[in-house]
């Protein structure tokens, strides 16, 4: 699969899907104009990539914020990391959050209660 | 205007790139002394969210104007609250949901909201550009944690003018 990277603007995030350098990361802030714009690629990505993925798959989020019309995208991305992980390949999630964010902290511990997966939730 | 606890005024188009300049110095304003940097970002989703909101779902008095305009202000109420404060044109049309919706919204407590919340992203229907108008006001009640205030001007037969009021506190 090819490489998607996506450098950080003042309202989308950087998003670098790696698979050859085994390197999954989304990082930054999301508030664009259009969500669906901007994440329908990264999505239909994620699908292509679920046909045929690498054994393991270590995926990082790494948001400072994110709106809320963005924050259904993500959810749509982790419903994808989740046909991963049922489908017997080694998925790894960690969630990173800034000390005293509380925001970011508790978006992670709610994607793991209503997607189903385990997500590592990491301070930095 | 500090007097007055005025920390931003805003009034003109509102667009994205007028979103990020407006974001941009609240960055800047909102930083008094013993603010910690959880409250600078709860009160920083305030306002992302609520100028996002004008950009998305305000009408204009021309259906054919593209140009949405607003209203923005970022106050406090001290020594316990910063007030964000949208206002924009609505279609009267929209008034009765709307009120439904934030009436539904204040009459939940912070456990009710979050499982609001956690419904209302797990539901496919609100996918499109305009859509999560729902998850933001949730989102907003929540790192509010009070009642949302809003109000209805009459303009004409088609429009009234909305303005919302979220607090945040700085304890």
């Amino acid at each position: 699969m090819e490489l998607l990277k996506l450098e950080a603007t003042e309202d989308t995030p950087q998003v670098i899907l790696d698979p050859a350098n085994k390197k999954f990361q989304i990082s930054g802030r999301s508030l664009p104009e259009d969500p669906t714009e901007f994440y329908d690629p990264i999505i239909k990505w994620l699908d292509d990539y679920c046909l045929n993925p690498n054994p393991k798959t270590n995926f990082d989020f790494k948001l400072e914020y994110f709106n809320t019309a963005s924050s259904k995208q993500i959810y749509k991305i982790f419903l994808r990391l989740k046909n991963l992980m049922d489908n017997n390949h080694e998925l790894n999630i960690c969630w990173y959050y800034q000390d005293g964010d509380t925001s970011i902290q508790q978006a992670g511990e709610r994607y793991m209660r209503v997607v189903g997966v385990q997500i590592k939730l990491a301070k930095y | 205007m500090r007097s007055n606890n005025l920390l931003l005024v805003y009034e003109g188009e509102f667009t994205q790139e007028v979103v990020l300049n407006v974001l941009s110095m609240a960055e800047g304003n909102i930083s008094g002394d013993g603010d910690t940097s959880s409250l600078k970002k709860g009160v920083f989703n305030v306002i992302t969210e609520v100028l996002q909101n004008v950009c998305k779902h305000a009408d204009e008095l021309n259906p054919d104007n593209k140009v949405i305009s607003g209203l923005f202000v970022i106050g406090e109420d001290p020594p316990d609250n910063y007030i964000v404060t949208s206002g924009n044109l609505i279609l009267n049309n929209k008034i009765g949901p709307l009120r439904s919706r934030i009436d539904e919204i204040n009459s939940m407590d912070i456990i009710g909201l979050n499982n609001f919340y956690d419904i209302e992203i797990t539901n496919d229907e609100n996918v499109s550009y305009k859509g999560g108008a729902r998850l933001g006001l949730i989102d907003l009640a929540i790192k509010s944690g009070q009642k949302l205030e809003y109000n209805f001007i009459p303009v004409n037969k088609k429009v009234s003018f909305y303005s919302l009021q979220v607090r945040v506190s700085k304890k």
